[in-house]
C-alpha cells in the first residue's frame, strides 16, 4: 500500500537523519555559540542611518517570487529581513518603500510593517509604500528603475530571489549614490550584486537573517545543522572521489538507492 | 489575535507541507491524487492573489491623480493602460482575441527585449567601474572575466584557440565546481529554513522583528 | 584631473555609445568569423539524430519572449526536430501570449517540414502555477489540460490520443528557459523521478549555471548562446539568426577587452602617480 518510490530512499534517510539532527540541535543549543560575521546584516543599521541622515527614503524589495513555488525560501527570508529594516526605519524615523513584482507577498509585506511599527510603539506605517510594480520581470524592472530615480532613495535593499534585473538596480542605486545591500540564493545574481553593490549576502546567508539577527537560541542551533550537512557533503564527495578513482562504486550505489 | 490566528496559518502550513513531502517520497495513488489537487489549488491561489497587486496599483495612482501629486500625469497615463489592456483581455476569446493580442504583440513584446538589452550596457559600465586590479580577489575576478569574454566571443578562439581551451576549462571545470558548492549549500539552506517554517520556529515573515 | 583620471571617471553615456556603434557597425557588415562547435552542442544534434520519426519530444518553455539571443537555440532545434519528422508537444509555464506561436509559425515554419498541427505539433499553452504546473504535466498530463491553447479540444487531435499519462513516453525534454521554474523545475520534476534527458537551450548566460548538470549528465546536452546556435545551425546546414549574430557578439568581446584594459591601465597609472584612484 505505502513503498518508498524508485531512487529516493537514500535521500530520504537523509532528510529525516538531518530533521532530527536539527532537531536536537535546537533543543541543546545554549547561549553564545559563535558565528562568523555577515557584513551585510551588520550593514543594515548603518544603511537606514545614512538615509536618515541625507533625508532620503529607504526602498526594500524582497525580489521577484511568490511563496507558492520552489522559491518560497527566500521570499520568506527577505519579508523577515524586511521586519528587520522596517523596525529600524521606524525606530530612527526613516520613510521605507517597499516594491514587489509578486503580489502573493503583499499581505506579509503589509503584516510585517504593521507589526514591526507596532513593536515600536507606532501605529500608523507607511501603507502607500508598500507598492506592487508589476508582473513580469523587465517591466518590474523599469518600473523599480523609475522609482529609484523618482524617490533617490539613500538606501537599497534587494534580497530575495533575484535574477537579471539585479545588475540594472544596482547600476541606477549607485547612479543616485545610495548605498545597497543585496543578497540572493541565486548563484548567477552573485557575482553582479559582489561587483555592484556595497554588501552582498551569499546564498544560504539569507536564511541565517533572522537567527543573526535576533540571537534566537533554537534558530542559531538549527544553523549549526547547515553546518554538518555541510560536512557531510564534503566527506562524501571526498570518498565517493576517492572510491570512484579505484573504480569501486558501492557509494554512488547507495545514493542511488 | 486569537489562538486561531495566530497558529492557524503555521498549523495548516505544517500539514499541508508535511503531506506533500511524504507524498514526494511514497508511491501511492491516493497521495498522488490529493497532491495533485493540492498543487493545483496552490496554482489557483497563486492567480487570484494577482488580483490584489491590481487593487493595490489603482489605489496608490488614484491618490496620486486626486491629491495631484508630482508626476500625476504619468499615474493617469498608467491606469488607462492598465485598464485598457484589461478590458482588451476579457473580450472573447478571452487572451486571444484581436485586440489584446495587438496591445502584447506591438507594445509589450518591443519593450521586454528593449529594456532587456538595457543589462548589456549595465554590465559593461559596471566591469570598466568595478574590475581594477585594486586586490588579489578582484584581480582574479578580472582574469576569468576577461579570458570567459573572449572564450564566448567567437573570434577569441577564431584567432587564438588557446583562450578556447582555457576558457573552457574555467567554465567546465572551476565554474562547475563553485556552482555546484553554493548550490549544495543553498539548498542545505533552503531545506533547513523550511524545516524552521513547518516547526514553527521561523516567524519572522509572519509578524515583526525579535 | 590627469588623463588616467579622467579615463577612470569617465562618462558611462561615452561607453553606452561605444557599445551602440560598435554593434551597429558589425551587424551592417557580416565578416564570416567560424565558431567552435562544443561538446555539448554536438551531443544535442546526436541525440536529435538518434531518434525515429513519430517519436515524440515534449518542450517546456520557461521563457518571456524577451532577445532572440533566448530563443535561438531552441529555434533551431525545433526546426532539426521538424526535419526528423518528430512530434512535439509544448507546453509554457510564463504567462507570455504567442510565444510558441511566435517561434514555431513565424520561426520554424513546421508546414515547410510536412507537420501539420493536432497530428505532428500542439501547443497546449499556459500551465499556472511555475514548478506545480510542470509536476502537473509530468504525473498527469492528460487530467491537467484538456483544450489547447486556441481554446480547442484535444481530444479531437490524433497526437493527443496517442499521447499517455505516462512522462517516459517522451525521448527527451527541450527546456528553452530564462526564467524560474526553468533548469531546476524540469530536473526536479522530469528528469529526476522519470530518468527523462533534458536539453537546455536559453543566453549564454545560463551557461554557467548549467554547466554542473550537463558534467554530471543530468542535462543530455545545451544550446546556449549565438555561438552554439551559430554551431548547430552549421550542423543541420541552415544558418540562421545564430550565424548573423557571431560577428556583432567577437565586437562587444574585444570592445569590452579593449575597455578593461584601459581602465586597469589608467587605474595603475593614477596609482603610480601617488593619486588616490576611484575605488568604485
Amino acid at each position: 500500500m505505502f513503498s518508498l518510490k524508485a531512487g529516493v530512499t537514500s535521500t530520504f534517510i537523509i532528510l529525516i537523519v538531518f530533521v532530527i539532527g536539527m532537531y536536537i540541535y535546537m533543543k541543546i543549543s545554549k547561549k553564545g555559540m559563535y558565528f562568523r560575521r555577515i557584513p551585510g546584516l551588520d550593514a543594515l543599521e548603518e544603511c537606514v542611518g545614512r538615509a536618515v541622515e541625507m533625508g532620503r527614503p529607504v526602498q526594500y524589495s524582497p525580489g521577484q517570487k511568490g511563496v507558492t513555488d520552489t522559491n518560497a525560501p527566500p521570499t520568506l527570508a527577505a519579508i523577515t529581513m524586511l521586519s528587520y529594516v522596517a523596525q529600524i526605519c521606524a525606530r530612527k524615523g526613516a520613510n521605507i518603500g517597499v516594491s514587489i513584482m509578486d503580489a502573493q507577498v503583499m499581505p506579509l509585506v503589509d503584516q510585517s510593517l504593521k507589526e514591526a511599527y507596532l513593536a515600536e510603539g507606532i501605529d500608523q506605517y507607511p501603507k502607500d509604500g508598500i507598492q506592487w510594480l508589476a508582473p513580469t520581470q523587465f517591466s518590474f524592472a523599469a518600473a523599480m528603475l523609475a522609482r529609484l530615480r523618482r524617490e533617490k532613495p539613500a538606501a537599497i535593499f534587494y534580497i530575495g530571489h533575484c535574477e537579471a534585473e539585479t545588475l540594472m538596480i544596482a547600476e541606477t542605486g549607485i547612479e543616485i549614490g545610495a548605498m545597497q545591500v543585496m543578497g540572493t540564493e541565486a548563484v548567477a545574481q552573485l557575482p553582479f550584486m559582489t561587483a555592484a553593490a556595497d554588501y552582498t549576502i551569499y546564498g544560504d546567508e539569507i536564511y541565517a537573517a533572522d537567527a543573526y539577527l535576533s540571537r534566537n537560541v533554537k534558530t542559531m542551533g538549527s544553523l549549526r545543522t547547515i553546518d554538518l550537512g555541510k560536512l557531510f557533503a564534503m566527506l562524501v564527495i571526498i570518498i565517493g572521489s576517492i572510491l570512484s578513482t579505484f573504480g569501486i562504486s558501492i557509494l554512488t550505489q547507495i545514493l542511488k538507492w | 489575535m486569537s489562538f486561531l490566528r495566530r497558529e492557524g496559518p503555521l498549523i495548516f502550513t505544517s500539514v499541508v507541507a508535511f503531506f506533500l513531502i511524504i507524498e514526494y517520497y511514497i508511491a501511492n495513488s491516493q497521495l498522488t491524487l490529493i497532491a495533485t489537487f493540492l498543487n493545483r489549488s496552490a496554482m489557483i491561489v497563486g492567480a487570484f492573489l494577482l488580483g490584489f497587486g491590481i487593487i493595490n496599483m489603482t489605489l496608490i495612482h488614484t491618490k496620486n491623480i486626486i491629491q495631484r501629486k508630482p508626476k500625476w500625469p504619468f499615474s493617469l497615463y498608467l491606469l488607462i493602460l492598465l485598464f485598457v489592456t484589461l478590458v482588451a483581455g476579457l473580450i472573447p476569446p478571452l487572451g486571444s482575441n484581436y485586440y489584446y493580442l495587438w496591445l502584447f504583440n506591438n507594445i509589450y513584446t518591443p519593450l521586454d527585449p528593449a529594456i532587456f538589452s538595457l543589462i548589456a550596457f549595465f554590465i559593461i559600465s559596471t566591469a570598466f567601474r568595478a574590475l581594477k586590479i585594486r586586490n588579489l580577489e578582484v584581480s582574479l575576478m578580472l582574469l576569468f572575466t576577461v579570458v570567459v569574454i573572449l572564450r564566448n566571443a567567437p573570434i577569441g578562439p577564431a584567432t587564438f584557440p588557446p583562450i578556447g581551451w582555457l576558457g573552457d576549462w574555467v567554465i567546465i571545470s572551476i565554474n562547475t565546481g563553485v556552482q555546484r558548492a553554493l548550490n549544495l549549500v543553498v539548498a542545505l539552506g533552503a531545506i533547513a529554513y523550511g524545516v524552521r517554517i513547518l516547526l514553527g520556529v521561523e516567524r519572522g515573515y509572519l509578524k515583526g522583528a525579535g | 584631473m590627469s588623463l588616467a583620471d579622467r579615463i577612470m571617471k569617465i562618462d558611462r553615456r561615452i561607453i553606452y555609445a561605444l557599445i551602440f556603434i560598435v554593434i551597429f557597425l558589425f551587424s551592417l557588415k557580416p565578416m564570416g568569423i567560424p565558431v567552435v562547435t562544443q561538446p555539448w552542442v554536438i551531443d544535442t544534434y546526436k541525440l536529435v539524430e538518434s531518434l525515429q520519426p513519430g517519436d515524440k519530444v515534449l518542450i517546456c518553455w520557461s521563457l518571456y519572449p524577451v532577445s532572440n539571443e533566448q530563443i535561438a537555440g531552441a529555434v533551431v532545434i525545433l526546426q532539426h526536430l521538424c526535419m526528423r519528422g518528430i512530434k512535439t508537444v509544448h507546453f509554457q509555464t510564463q504567462t507570455a501570449v504567442d510565444l510558441v506561436d511566435d517561434v514555431m509559425l513565424n520561426k520554424v515554419h513546421p508546414e515547410s517540414y510536412g507537420q501539420v498541427y493536432g497530428k505532428d505539433w500542439l501547443w497546449l499553452g499556459y500551465i499556472s502555477g511555475l514548478e506545480a504546473g510542470q509536476a502537473a504535466i509530468a504525473q498527469n498530463l492528460k487530467g491537467t489540460v484538456t483544450v489547447d491553447k486556441y481554446g480547442n479540444q484535444l481530444s479531437q487531435y490524433s497526437l493527443w490520443n496517442e499521447l499517455t499519462n505516462d512522462a517516459r513516453q517522451f525521448k527527451f525534454v527541450l527546456s528553452p528557459s530564462a526564467e524560474t521554474p526553468g533548469t531546476a523545475g524540469v530536473l526536479r520534476q522530469f528528469q529526476i523521478p522519470y530518468g527523462l534527458k533534458i536539453v537546455e537551450s536559453g543566453s549564454a548566460f545560463s551557461l554557467g549555471s548549467v554547466m554542473p548538470f550537463y558534467a554530471s549528465k543530468q542535462y543530455w546536452g545545451m544550446v546556449a548562446g549565438f555561438p552554439d546556435c551559430a554551431a548547430y545551425e552549421k550542423l543541420i546546414g541552415k544558418p540562421g539568426i545564430g550565424s548573423r549574430s557571431t560577428d556583432p557578439l567577437s565586437a562587444m568581446g574585444l570592445l569590452v577587452f579593449g575597455l578593461l584594459l584601459v581602465s586597469n591601465i589608467a587605474y595603475i597609472i593614477s596609482k603610480l602617480g601617488g593619486k588616490g584612484g576611484s575605488v568604485k
